[in-house]
């Protein structure tokens, strides 16, 4: 699974995700994508899942590009646990996303294939999505 | 290749975040217009022909711009050069104009499009176009739309390379190295299988 080699702070503060994606909005290297329409985070399992089940839909040919990185670090206390004594251990990663990012993209398959693969990508993520095609 | 599109566009006065936001409100789109003279002007267009023009002529081809101002009306050939979207929704939100000389070379990128079946890929080879666009420099108005490749006759390994595409006299294809367009790869050399049996494995 996606997760960074070497980071820099163990535990980062939660944050909101405000605002849109000014960046990495928009289809450049395949033709077909899918689009966060509302903000959230993705785990780094969330993002796995849905890229498996794209690739069993394509089978083979084709070329998927997943646009998303999980680089923030997420804590948890273990269960049954007073509050206190500090923040809890890291326990996976995960991707903020804005709305209007372009999460995944594929390349090399007909359209119908790659709506289809990307629609039952987006079943396995916590964020409403579309179907976004490349630019002119 | 044509000259045939028009849009119709009004100067504009008004400039600045909110300014542009009202105007968008409108269902106008704030725009700019530039030529190499340095002529720099500000216009509003609306914006179903200004999405119709974009569907019709995108970065490359030459249109009519007319820009009305003070009661007078200006023509000038153009293209687009730069058009911003809406994050999420996707709308046009600005677009840059470029007046071109019709006598003068202009850079442009163009679209690659495939047609044909490989022998390759009856074979069992994959398709892959490695570029989706190439640019070129030419007079205006003798720009193609797209280069269309014709792959029937490309065979597994083999390629189709920049050197060998043919275009309009007066057009030229701009490159350093003679790098491949399209070609037909080995199944086995195609990852994308080894990404599927890795995805099995994790699971």
């Amino acid at each position: 699974m996606l997760s960074p080699k070497k980071v820099k702070f163990r535990k980062q503060q939660k944050n909101r995700i405000k605002g849109m994606a000014l960046r990495g909005s928009s289809v450049v290297f395949g033709d077909i994508g899918l689009k966060a329409l509302e903000p959230g985070k993705l785990t780094n399992q969330q993002i796995e899942s849905a890229r498996i089940a794209m690739m069993r839909h394509i089978k083979r040919g084709g070329k998927v590009w997943i646009r998303v990185f999980p680089d923030k670090p997420i804590t948890a206390k273990p269960a049954e646990t007073r509050q206190g004594k500090g923040k809890g251990a890291p326990v996976g990663w995960c991707a903020p996303i804005r709305r209007g990012r372009v999460l995944y993209e594929i390349k090399g398959v007909s359209l119908e294939l790659a709506s289809e693969a990307l629609r039952r990508a987006s079943y396995k993520l916590p964020i409403k999505t579309s179907i976004v095609f490349r630019e002119a | 290749m044509s000259n045939q599109s028009t849009l119709s566009v009004h100067s504009r006065t008004e400039t600045g975040t909110g300014q542009c936001r009202r105007l968008r409100d409108k269902a106008s789109i704030p725009g700019v217009f530039y030529n190499a003279q340095g002529a720099n002007l500000l216009f509003s267009a609306e914006r179903t022909p200004l999405q119709k023009l974009f569907n019709k002529v995108g970065l490359s081809q030459v249109f009519q711009l007319e820009i009305s101002q003070d009661g007078e009306v200006q023509q000038h050939p153009a293209i687009i050069r730069d058009i911003q979207f809406h994050p999420v929704k996707g709308a046009i939100t600005h677009v840059d104009f470029f007046g071109v000389d019709l006598t003068k070379k202009i850079n442009v990128y163009i679209p690659v499009e495939v047609t044909g079946k490989p022998k390759g890929v009856v074979l069992g080879g994959i398709l892959e176009i490695f570029r989706d666009e190439l640019e070129v420099v030419g007079l205006p108005m003798s720009i193609p739309e797209k280069i269309v490749i014709d792959v029937t006759s490309l065979e597994i390994n083999h390629n189709v390379h920049v050197q060998d595409l043919k275009l309009p006299e007066s057009v030229e294809l701009v490159f350093d190295d003679n790098f491949a367009v399209v070609g037909v790869v080995s199944p086995s050399a195609s990852d994308s299988e080894s990404e599927e049996k890795e995805a099995e494995a994790a699971e």
